[in-house]
């Protein structure tokens, strides 16, 4: 048996881990082997010495000393199941109280943190209204400084400057509108990235709408695309009246008014342009509406104003978006008639006056004095086409052609000369 | 021994069994403490640390293991982080080169006593022989019951333990022929 061995078992004899037939088998080679024989007695004092080592005690009782510990852990438990019960779940921990009282204050902070932004929004759209809308330079610097005065933060105010000169820059029709209205995007997401997807869903309409709308009037004939654009101008009509609206602290706000009013006369009119689109507006006008309802956080601003701002351009917006689909509707209808027929001959003497409706053609009687009032004189329906028609000179016959298939018809209506009363058929 | 019946009120609730429970095991827990940072005022700290860790996590206690492993795992997890911030670790293969190194200043120092030379030749030791030697003496733990506590492989507890008892049995012996010679 080797001494390297023998070293090992010794180890294993001290610490109760060497069966009895090791035990003696080592007991019998260190007998033989002075050298491990030494070291097998020191091995054992040593071991002895280390057993013996003072059981050393703490000067004071751990367990009390740590008691106000215990119990500040404790009561932090209770807390934290009692939030848990009025709260959702949270990752336990005991500092979960603080981190409850950290959170509400962080809601606060976002929630006025969305206030500003929806003010900046609002800001921005009312300054790309001015701009959209050619308002004068001067008129947009007045904006702007009846905003700050308003008390728009410092922060809102530069988001203002931004898209103001954006839209100024871009305000080309030739150059695309896109760009500036991602830039006002990337503006806005600097502080709060869904108040500016907002915005920026807001403010693509509201540029193309500007930009078409003055395309449009040199326009005569719409292309089918035509009315998706043509309705952008009702939610710019909206917005209008929001940024009008938004500086009501000031004193000229009563003419501002008025100019809102007359904007929102208007806007039926273009309603009656826009398209299915209408839905479309609804959602940014409701957008729109948002971001100022927000705007009454903003000291010093006429309580009556925001309010009837909220409600009127909403209410405007319903109409619109519903106008909007009826204008639609009608419009092509009142076209078609036009173009088929919406023809009318009047007599010479003008007592008379024909009408073709569709294949109806009718005499009505004009009487004196009343230009607005029509009697029925007489209706036929053509057969075929209507290929001329004319007055006698007399203004007592009217002659018509009409084709069919081919063959030509002679018509002719036969008036009672003249007489001033009504004439009744 | 703590009673299998005190842990589980411990663990079901009950406040005072877990009070009972931390004062039974109190000295046992500040004892490793103190043999491993080889310093009163650390070994309290990291004692009461121990303690306040028992009481959190009782219910993470798991009947499968020995209580008494549980709690020395706790503490010597605890002690070994304090070592490690306060001393430089000393490579486990470099030792035998550093009591050689050391003797020479250290044997002029020595107390009398024995008791003091074990505890300042364990103070030398690295630290994971020196846990082992302070859970193996002062706690009694088997090879088993070590490796438990410290996550070692059982072979490797024994060669800790091996190697621990020899380097000491070398600085003593270092220390014996200093008080002799000098």
């Amino acid at each position: 048996m080797k001494c390297e061995e023998v070293v090992e078992w010794m180890h294993r004899y001290l610490d109760h881990d060497l069966g009895e037939a090791e035990t003696a088998q080592m007991l019998q080679h260190v007998a033989k082997c002075p050298e491990c024989a030494e070291n097998f007695s020191l091995l054992r004092a040593l071991s002895r010495e280390l057993e013996e080592l003072p059981q050393v005690s703490p000067r004071f009782s751990l367990v009390d000393a740590i008691m106000p510990q215990l119990d500040a852990i404790d009561e932090a438990r209770k807390e934290q199941s009692s939030t848990i019960q009025e709260m959702n779940p949270v990752p336990a921990a005991f500092e979960n109280l603080q981190r409850s009282s950290e959170r509400k204050t962080k809601q606060k902070w976002l929630n006025s943190m969305a206030g500003r932004m929806s003010m900046g929004a609002a800001a921005a759209a009312v300054v790309l209204g001015f701009a959209i809308w050619g308002y004068q330079p001067d008129q947009i610097e007045n904006a702007d400084s009846m905003l700050m005065s308003s008390g728009t933060s410092q922060e809102s105010g530069n988001v203002d400057e931004n898209p103001l000169s954006k839209s100024i820059e871009n305000y080309d029709p030739a150059t695309s509108s896109q760009p500036s209205s991602n830039d006002v995007f990337v503006d806005e997401s600097n502080a709060s990235s869904t108040e500016g997807d907002n915005l920026g869903t807001e403010t693509i309409p509201e540029e193309n709408g500007g930009d078409e709308v003055q395309k449009n009037e040199v326009r005569t004939d719409p292309t089918p695309q035509q009315p998706a654009t043509e309705s952008t101008p009702a939610p710019n009509k909206g917005t209008q009246d929001h940024s009008s609206k938004t500086p009501t602290t000031d004193n000229q706000n009563n003419q501002v008014q008025n100019q809102d009013a007359e904007q929102r006369n208007q806007e039926p009119g273009d309603a009656t342009k826009s398209s299915a689109d209408g839905e479309e507006n609804g959602v940014t006008e409701t957008e729109n509406g948002d971001s100022f309802t927000s705007q009454t956080i903003v000291p010093n601003v006429n309580e009556d104003a925001p309010v009837e701002g909220n409600s009127a351009p909403d209410s405007a917006a319903g109409t619109d978006a519903s106008g909007g689909n009826k204008g639609f509707a009608a419009g092509p209808d009142q076209e078609m008639a036009t173009t088929s027929a919406p023809k009318e001959w009047k007599s010479p003497d003008g007592s008379y006056v024909v009408m073709l409706l569709g294949d109806q053609i009718s005499i009505y009687s004009k009487p004196v004095g009343e230009p607005d009032v029509l009697n029925l004189v007489e209706q036929r329906s053509i057969e075929g086409t209507l290929k001329s028609a004319s007055w006698s000179k007399d203004g007592t016959l009217f002659n018509y052609e009409t084709d069919k298939d081919g063959t030509t018809a002679k018509n002719s209506f036969n008036v009672p000369a003249v007489s001033g009363g009504a004439s009744a058929k | 021994m703590v009673e299998p019946e005190l842990i589980r009120a411990a663990q079901s609730g009950d406040r005072d069994a877990l009070i009972t429970l931390l004062r039974e095991i109190e000295q046992h827990v500040y004892r490793t403490a103190y043999y491993i940072l080889n310093n009163e005022q650390d070994a309290l700290d990291a004692a009461q640390e121990a303690l306040i860790r028992i009481y959190t996590k009782i219910n993470s206690y798991e009947e499968k293991a020995q209580f008494k492993t549980w709690v020395q795992r706790i503490v010597t997890n605890i002690c070994i982080d304090k070592f490690r911030r306060t001393k430089p670790s000393v490579s486990i293969d470099e030792h035998d080169m550093v009591f050689q190194d050391n003797q020479d200043v250290e044997y002029e120092v020595m107390s009398t006593y024995v008791a003091q030379d074990i505890q300042d030749a364990i103070n030398k030791l690295p630290e994971h022989h020196r846990t082992v030697i302070v859970l193996r003496y002062l706690q009694d733990l088997s090879y088993n019951e070590i490796a438990d506590c410290l996550d070692l492989p059982l072979n490797t507890v024994k060669s800790y333990l091996f190697r621990a008892r020899q380097q000491l049995q070398n600085l003593l012996q270092e220390y014996q022929k200093g008080g002799v010679t000098g």
